[in-house]
């Protein structure tokens, strides 16, 4: 799917107009996400919002970004979106708000290097050895990011979401090849970060403010944090359709999340 | 049960096709065992099985001074496992079991599917409780209690005692007398229908005061909405 | 200066799974027992409690259970020609921390070793020759049999309630059990656990191949279950979050779920919690030690004397406190000489893969720690290694614990490693999908060892534990037959693609292996070759015990806990009944 069917597909969704009105047959993850980083598909206008702020979608619903700037959040909004994109099979890390469980883990303490060994001396070690720069996860998206822009800036004239999807892709691939020097950071070292913390903001609990709506867990069929089998696990086979709960589902069926992270209506509501 | 298809069942279906997600099937139970459901829940059966609703009320609500439990909404297929083991003899109630015995199994699971798909509206607890009960059936429920090495009810029966269906029926808005009196067929043995064993070792750690406070909690709760 | 506290009897290094043993043993023979914990108390109310404790992200991806690498790591190298560097996050093990050890975050995994582990070299030996055992290996007899194991690990099994089938009562053998199994007095405490629906395809494709599948040992148990310290354990509820985390359901036997109840009430027992042990302090004479300098969370020193020290820590914390107290000889790899830190081993695992197409619905979430079915076919020296060119080997199972998504989402060879591509087979996969573990033994060889880092501290200023470690060519070898075998099961199993690959080296730090480290405080009939003897006691400091995977002379094929518990129980007998009543050395070196 191209970047412009992608953007079809979306506005036919009523997701890229921000509409609030839904089709019938929009499937549920459309109705429920509030799609937070709509920015990316809607062009920039001059004097308009940047992307990567706060993006209002429906009262109560703010999105702020913590600790990306606007042109941090473009990249990772725009480089999720690909990493697990919003296609026929269902909604991506667009929709389940990836960009902003990065932005919230960047700003805190894993960001600071919460559980990391940081005592020098510094060598660069094998890889058998694991990640041995000096810098936290925050510090490597940091300068990761600027390294970035800077390359596509001055050696190609661009800027990442000037690029066509498949170009996108084309420059994911040589970080994850290791072909760039960020630096000082590798690239393949820098790209293995951001899809693992990809996949945790996709694949985890939406009290972390990714997987909004528990759309990844709707799309494979995880039931999520409440879990009890013994009376299924010898029905050999069985289709398990329950839907998936949140460990911050209220018997309401709402899920509260931590007043701290902004993108979420049960913020206010807790309070 | 794919989220594509959501979009296209009515309100209904969607309510009905919850009570069954637990297992498969999947497709949202025939509206003919719905229908016959309801029949038997309100004129009873030719068998001579009374009408549910002369107990357990109109909308499936149930009656606190009775100890009639609220059914509405609870899973079908939690409700259709007890009124088979009614039968069965792993739930030995004197009321409920001859009823049980005079449905066929069709029947039985035509009045699950039935009140699986009823909400009905909280009801009022009868008696007051103590701030200090309350606080404990709150710490038992949602918590639990190292030194009696009892484990917190949500672990199981959900967020908030809202249910795990399939199997773990919601706790939440029940009525006390049901879940004391539940808890003491747990104890007592005449309620041996958990393949695990755990609801009744669970039940024999609990004090009657301990009993008695998260039941006077759980009524106190809203029961879970209707889903959709 | 560290204040100088009254003296007590015995002293634990560590209340995990060793320590709760200890205490309880020791205190319940009239000792008074300081247990120091550096981590935090913890219980199942209210610290284990739903939904909470089911959080993917903070316990297994983040490790929330593990000691925190910024206080305390490995430094890590494949040979001793590389510089040793510090593994910054946990990746191939996960060191546990708290009260209760490794033993609250296990998967419940309850094995016996078997009589041809504890007599490696001599059993190889007598069955293919004197010169079957290449030079290079390091492996030897533990000093102990089977038979003098068995008391110990009846009581440790019954201790925690295990759930299974035995194969082997009194040299009668019971269908449906392990058929290589030693003999054992009595059957299991429970019975085993219900067998989930890709394991159930794993025995039915074992058996007709002709293996002997039987339901895993589990310490997740089948049903309630008081044990005979009176404590009540609950049935598991399958609910797929099990290793790196508690249990919510009193469910996995743990200390806190087996014998704390019991310990922290007995007046003789005083549990001290952020209590990080410095040092094992030893007489003028360097042959008695006279207690313990520890450091408390707020940074205030303690020195605890007692009269008996029990070191039960992780392994690598075992051998560690050893080096930083000056105990023992520690081992010197040019010279072969020395035994602190010697034989350092580990586990050899791989996986296969079997796909299923998507009208087979594996539910994979629907788990439990320690449930499955597996073969012995291939464990230890249950088939003929004449012609193999390898010793030790591996079982072979379906015996997932979890489909817990962001960990685990497997896309079958030559999947896109991002993209709509990946995202399609991740949707396709996640629910369709068997997993086979082959999980290989770990031979001990001298050039895999562990020793003091002579460049990177810990947050109190002390030299981190430094592991060399590879995987010898004898374990990728046997890897690589056995993950051939696992193949072969996994075609007739049906899947559609079966996938895996043998553990090739060289060994990495950063991805999930297995926690089993062993070695390094060796146990033994030779001082030359151990640290310790037959009953864990220090043969250069007999009032002082060290026990743990530490022990073990090279790693054996099964998981460690069952034997650790069991040499827990063994050491403390052999301190109640004979120690106590006459200190010294049990037995002469």
């Amino acid at each position: 799917m191209t970047d412009l069917d992608r953007r079809s597909f979306l506005k036919s969704l009523g997701v890229a107009s921000g509409a609030t009105t839904l089709a019938p047959m929009v499937p549920l993850w459309a109705q429920q996400q509030d799609i937070g980083t709509a920015a990316t598909e809607t062009p920039t206008q001059p004097g308009g919002t940047p992307p990567g702020v706060a993006t209002k979608e429906a009262p109560g619903t703010a999105q702020a970004y913590v600790f990306f700037k606007p042109e941090e959040a473009r990249f990772i909004e725009a480089a999720v979106a690909r990493l697990i994109p919003t296609d026929d099979n269902g909604p991506g890390a667009t929709e389940a708000g990836v960009a902003n469980y990065l932005d919230k883990q960047l700003a805190g303490a894993w960001g600071a290097g919460e559980r990391l060994y940081r005592s020098g001396p510094w060598h660069a070690g094998l890889p058998t050895q694991g990640y041995q720069l000096p810098f936290t996860p925050a510090e490597l998206f940091r300068n990761g990011l600027r390294a970035i822009e800077n390359d596509l800036r001055e050696n190609a004239k661009t800027s990442f979401t000037e690029l066509s999807a498949e170009q996108q892709d084309d420059y994911l691939r040589l970080l994850e090849a290791g072909k760039k020097d960020l630096d000082g950071i590798p690239s393949a070292v820098f790209f293995a970060s951001l899809w693992q913390m990809t996949l945790e903001g996709f694949f985890g609990d939406p009290v972390y403010g990714g997987n909004k709506g528990m759309v990844s867990w709707e799309l494979i069929g995880f039931p999520g944090a409440y879990a009890n089998y013994y009376h299924l696990v010898d029905q050999h086979g069985i289709k398990f359709n329950r839907k998936p709960m949140s460990l911050a589902e209220t018997a309401q069926g709402q899920i509260l999340v931590h007043p701290d992270i902004p993108a979420y209506q049960g913020a206010k509501e807790r309070r | 049960m794919n989220s594509k298809r959501w979009g296209k069942i009515g309100l209904l279906g969607s309510v009905l096709a919850l009570a069954l997600s637990g297992v498969a099937n999947g497709q949202p139970a025939p509206e003919q065992a719905r229908a016959l459901g309801e029949q038997i829940a309100i004129k009873g059966t030719a068998a001579g099985a009374a009408p549910c609703a002369s107990c357990h009320g109109a909308q499936g609500e149930g009656a606190a001074a009775g100890g009639f439990p609220r059914l509405a909404g609870q899973p079908m297929q939690y409700l259709a496992k007890q009124l088979a083991n009614y039968t069965d003899g792993s739930r030995n109630n004197p009321v409920m079991g001859p009823i049980a015995k005079q449905l066929t199994a069709d029947e039985r699971q035509a009045t699950a599917t039935y009140y699986a798909s009823l909400s009905a509206p909280a009801g009022q607890p009868a008696e007051a409780a103590a701030p200090e009960l309350l606080q404990r059936g709150e710490l038992l429920a949602n918590r639990g209690d190292n030194e009696r090495q009892v484990q917190a009810c949500a672990n199981c029966h959900g967020p908030g005692g809202a249910g795990e269906p399939p199997t773990f029926p919601y706790l939440a808005g029940q009525h006390a007398s049901y879940t004391v009196n539940a808890l003491t067929e747990w104890q007592n043995g005449n309620r041996n229908n958990d393949a695990s064993q755990q609801m009744p070792s669970i039940a024999k750690n609990l004090s009657k005061d301990d009993a008695a406070a998260v039941a006077a909690y759980f009524a106190r709760q809203p029961p879970p909405a209707p889903k959709h | 200066m560290a204040q100088r506290l009254p003296e007590t009897d015995a002293v634990l290094l560590g209340v995990g799974l060793v320590g709760s043993i200890l205490g309880r043993e020791l205190t319940r023979a009239g000792l008074k027992v300081v247990g120091l914990e550096r981590g935090e108390p913890r219980f199942t109310v209210p610290d284990f409690q739903g939904p909470q404790i089911h959080d993917e992200l903070r316990y297994a991806v983040r490790k929330a259970m593990m000691q925190d690498n910024a206080k305390e790591t490995v430094t890590f190298r494949n040979n001793a020609k590389q510089q040793a560097l510090p593994i910054r996050r946990w990746g191939s093990f996960l060191p546990g921390t708290g009260l209760g050890g490794a033993a609250v975050h296990w998967n419940g995994q309850t094995f016996r070793f078997q009589d041809t582990d504890f007599r490696m070299r001599s059993h190889t030996t007598e069955r293919y020759g004197k010169d079957f055992i290449p030079p290079e290996l390091s492996i030897q007899d533990w000093g102990v049999t089977a038979a003098d194991m068995e008391l110990y690990y009846d009581r440790f099994e019954y201790l925690l309630g295990v759930s299974g089938q035995a194969g082997n009562i009194k040299g009668e053998k019971i269908p449906g059990g392990n058929p290589f199994e030693d003999p054992r007095s009595r059957g299991y405490p429970t019975p085993p656990m219900k067998e989930p629906y890709g394991s159930a395809l794993f025995r039915k494709a074992a058996g007709e191949l002709g293996y002997h599948p039987f339901p895993q040992p589990s310490a997740n148990l089948s049903q309630p279950y008081k044990n005979p310290e009176g404590v009540q354990l609950q049935t598991c509820m399958f609910c797929g979050f099990c290793e790196r985390f508690g249990c919510e359901h009193y469910a996995k036997a743990s200390p806190q779920t087996t014998l704390l109840p019991v310990l922290l009430k007995d007046p003789n027992f005083t549990l001290r919690t952020g209590s990080q042990v410095l040092k094992i302090n030893l007489d003028k004479t360097g042959k008695q030690a006279t207690g313990v300098t520890y450091m408390d969370a707020a940074g205030r020193e303690f020195e605890q004397p007692a009269k008996l020290v029990i070191v039960g820590l992780f392994a690598f914390n075992n051998v560690r406190m050893l080096l930083l107290s000056g105990i023992g000889t520690p081992y010197d790899p040019a010279s072969g000489k020395g035994v602190v830190g010697r034989n350092y081993a580990y586990q050899t695992t791989s996986v296969v893969n079997v796909f299923y197409d998507e009208s087979v619905n594996i539910n994979p979430f629907m788990r439990s720690g320690a449930n499955g079915t597996l073969i012995a076919d291939f464990v230890s020296d249950n088939f003929d290694h004449g012609a193999l060119g390898f010793l030790g080997g591996a079982f072979i199972g379906e015996i997932t614990s979890h489909g817990r998504p962001i960990e685990s989402h497997p896309v079958p060879p030559g999947t896109p490693a991002w993209g709509s591509a990946w995202k399609k087979a991740v949707i396709q996969h996640y629910n369709h999908t068997a997993s086979l573990l082959i999980h290989g033994s770990s031979v001990a060889s001298p050039g895999n060892y562990l020793d003091l880092d002579p460049t990177y501290k810990d947050a109190w200023g002390l030299p981190l534990l430094r592991m060399t470690f590879d995987f010898p060519d004898n374990d990728l070898k046997m890897s690589a037959y056995l993950t051939d075998k696992a193949l072969e099961i996994g075609k007739a199993m049906g899947g559609k693609i079966v996938a895996g690959t043998p553990r090739k080296g060289p060994y990495n730090v950063t991805q999930y292996q297995t926690t089993h480290n062993t070695g390094g405080t060796v146990m033994g009939a030779d001082p030359s070759t151990s640290v310790v003897n037959p009953f864990l006691q220090s043969w250069d400091v007999p009032n002082l015990f060290v026990i743990g995977a530490s022990n073990f002379p090279q790693n054996a094929s099964y998981n460690p806990t069952d034997t650790v518990g069991a040499l827990a129980y063994r050491a403390a007998d052999a301190i109640v009944s004979r120690y106590l009543k006459q200190p010294g050395p049990l037995m002469q070196a």
